[in-house]
């Protein structure tokens, strides 16, 4: 195997890992590794129409890579360990999904599909919430299972043991229905997924990141606490404090100078050419918080406040009041002095908003430098359960934060932020379990790829 | 000069997918043995729909659940030679299921309800207000227009390219149009040259 892409996810030999702690992480990002997957095995002669593919995981990569595969004639086994597929997306009425939304400012991004002419993804879409694109999806991979006979798909099925390379094939035993059967395959492809986004803390459970929310619904008179700096946390700000469903539709009612989105790709380009080639957060930091700051100075010259005597943007404030007119009181409090590695898109748009809140609102709210301490449930003890802290109150505090740059914490004790209706916990995500005992980690987790697959 | 954002218009063409009902009392290892007692050439539905509101939650996770481990077992049972050489090409290929669409009333969905259902191994839709039948005909009709065309086909190619092998391919043509610059794009692009950084420009 020589092929720069397979290397860079080889865990075990013949077998590549697309799934877990990688970055960028968007849907979209995840099928573009899985297609790329599938063609650079192609080319390597590592699958073919004698050497089938295994695919872990029927997700959005691991349906990608299944469908493009078969579709070539490789034959293709593809597992999962839930009942059906697209399970994260299938109960979820409020997430909006978009393919492109995130590679604002990028030319296509306007156009609002897809960059490449066809053949297109095995599951293209255009943006829609997440429950109907998972079914439209699941109609998708029934429809190839159809047209594809060598395209096998097993629910509640699971790679028992550590498969093993025999001769020029991988060796793979799989658990089914308290059933073993083995196989060989050219090549097995996991798209297990990036883990579990965490919406708890101690004893309180917030509503998960795929949970159909109230958050957009939420209304003047309510407070909301937003613990978190990462995309989960400012997507929610943004539609906690807009009512709208995707960063797309705030931005496209701002009418903000093209001349903006050229300065601010070159800040972003700079930022991830740091990134790319860190591991923790004292390689990120200072990149980070440069970001942070060229966002922000840009976000206080097009609001340059009541007092100033400059005037913004023509339509701006107008279009910001309209956004925000029955915003709940909403704070976001994340550790640092600025927010995680995040689409710029989300990171313009909340310090846009926030600026415009403070400057011309009176209300502040961001908390940088804080962590979450105690959430107490009021008039009720949290137990983990969603079901038990959502629609009730809770008293939280917080503590000073130290730099993310050590984990050494501050001696100063926690003090009392106030009380909240709806307390939303987005502490990044917890990694998936190893798959199998001895597989490596990916080499180059942090990536930067394509936006065209040919 | 800000950018003119272009919306997709949202051309709900109902999308063609065939759409059945499954009615409460109906049990889901016989709905399961007659998805595969039929012939290969007569598939059935491709999506079916139960309603929460006609079903009851525990009642309706239930024959989810139960539906995916009965055909889970019928898939093994019926491809049992295929197990070892899966891949090879049988005469009666297993049925492929149906998508399990479970349809809800507005402001039922809590986050955890939804999450039992997706769990068990279905979709979940939210019905419109105005839906009120459990007519299949209805629920089917609004299915498609929910999932409508645009949500699974790409957008028609804008260009060709010419795969004949004579004379040189057009390159041009792999590249969507949002790339490809017109007059007014350049007259722009040297505009921008003109106009100051904004975070040079003096307080």
């Amino acid at each position: 195997m020589a092929d720069p892409f397979l290397l860079a996810h080889l865990v075990n030999p013949l077998f590549v890992d697309i799934g877990g702690r990688l970055a960028p992480i968007s849907i979209r990002d995840q099928m573009v590794r899985a297609r790329m997957a599938v063609d650079r095995a192609l080319l390597e002669r590592l699958i073919g129409s004698s050497r089938p593919l295994l695919v872990i995981g029927a997700g959005a990569a691991g349906a990608t890579a299944a469908i493009h595969a078969a579709a070539r004639g490789v034959p293709t086994l593809l597992i999962e360990a839930a009942p059906a597929p697209f399970l994260r997306q299938a109960g979820c009425l409020t997430r909006w999904v978009d393919p492109v939304q995130y590679d604002w400012p990028v030319d296509h991004w306007q156009a609002g599909h897809y960059p490449w002419v066809p053949p297109p993804m095995p599951l293209p879409w255009r943006a829609g919430p997440a429950n109907r694109i998972a079914l439209a999806w699941t109609l998708a991979l029934n429809r190839a299972r159809r047209r594809y006979p060598r395209l096998l798909v097993l629910y509640r099925t699971t790679v028992s043991g550590t498969p093993t390379p025999v001769g020029n094939l991988l060796h793979v035993t799989i658990a089914t229905r308290a059933r073993l059967f083995s196989r060989s395959f050219g090549l097995a492809l996991s798209c297990v997924g990036a883990g579990t986004e965490i919406s708890t803390h101690g004893n309180y459970a917030g509503l998960d990141f795929w949970s159909t929310d109230p958050f957009q619904t939420l209304t003047l008179g309510d407070r909301v606490l937003i613990s978190g700096g990462g995309d989960g946390a400012l997507q929610d700000y943004l539609r906690v404090i807009t009512h709208e469903r995707s960063a797309e539709t705030i931005y496209s009612r701002l009418g903000i100078p093209i001349g903006i989105e050229g300065f601010l790709q070159s800040a972003e380009d700079q930022a991830n050419r740091v990134y790319v080639w860190g591991s923790e957060a004292r390689h990120d930091h200072d990149a980070l918080l440069r970001l942070h700051q060229i966002h922000q100075d840009l976000a206080s010259r097009l609001l340059p406040g009541p007092g100033s005597g400059k005037p913004p943007i023509p339509g701006l404030l107008s279009a910001l009041g309209a956004l925000t007119a029955s915003a709940p009181d909403t704070q976001l409090l994340y550790p640092c002095a600025h927010f995680s590695r995040c689409y710029g898109l989300n990171r313009f748009l909340v310090l846009l908003l926030a600026t415009y809140l403070e400057r011309y609102r009176g209300k502040t709210t961001l908390l940088p430098g804080r962590n979450l301490g105690s959430v107490t449930g009021v008039g009720h003890i949290c137990s983990q359960s969603p079901a038990v802290c959502s629609g009730q109150l809770h008293d939280v505090q917080a503590s000073p934060a130290s730099d993310c740059r050590t984990s050494k914490r501050p001696p100063a004790p926690a003090s009392p932020l106030g009380t909240f209706d709806v307390v939303i916990v987005r502490h990044g995500i917890k990694a998936p379990p190893p798959l199998f005992a001895g597989a490596r980690p990916v080499q180059q987790p942090r990536q930067v790829l394509p936006y065209h697959v040919a | 000069m800000a950018r003119e954002i272009r919306h997709h218009l949202e051309d709900h063409k109902p999308f063609p997918v065939s759409i059945g009902r499954v009615a409460p009392g109906s049990e889901p290892e016989t709905e399961c043995a007659r998805l595969f007692e039929r012939s290969h050439n007569a598939q059935g539905p491709e999506a079916v729909v139960l309603d929460a509101d006609e079903w009851g939650l525990d009642s309706l996770v239930d024959w989810v659940q139960r539906f995916h481990e009965s055909y889970l077992t019928r898939q093994i049972e019926s491809s049992s030679g295929a197990w070892v050489n899966a891949f090879l090409p049988t005469r009666t290929p297993p049925p492929v299921p149906p998508a399990l669409v479970v349809t809800v009333s507005p402001g039922t969905m809590n986050g955890e309800r939804e999450g039992r259902i997706s769990a068990a191994g279905a979709v979940v839709l939210e019905k419109p207000p105005a839906l009120r039948s459990y007519d299949v005909e209805d629920v089917a009709r609004w299915v498609r227009t929910e999932l409508a065309d645009h949500l699974l086909f790409p957008p028609e190619p804008v260009a060709v390219p010419d795969e004949s092998g004579d004379g040189p391919s057009d390159l041009a043509a792999y590249v969507d149009p949002v790339y490809r610059l017109s007059d007014e794009d350049f007259a722009e692009l040297l505009e921008r040259g003109r106009t100051a950084n904004p975070l040079e420009v003096g307080d």
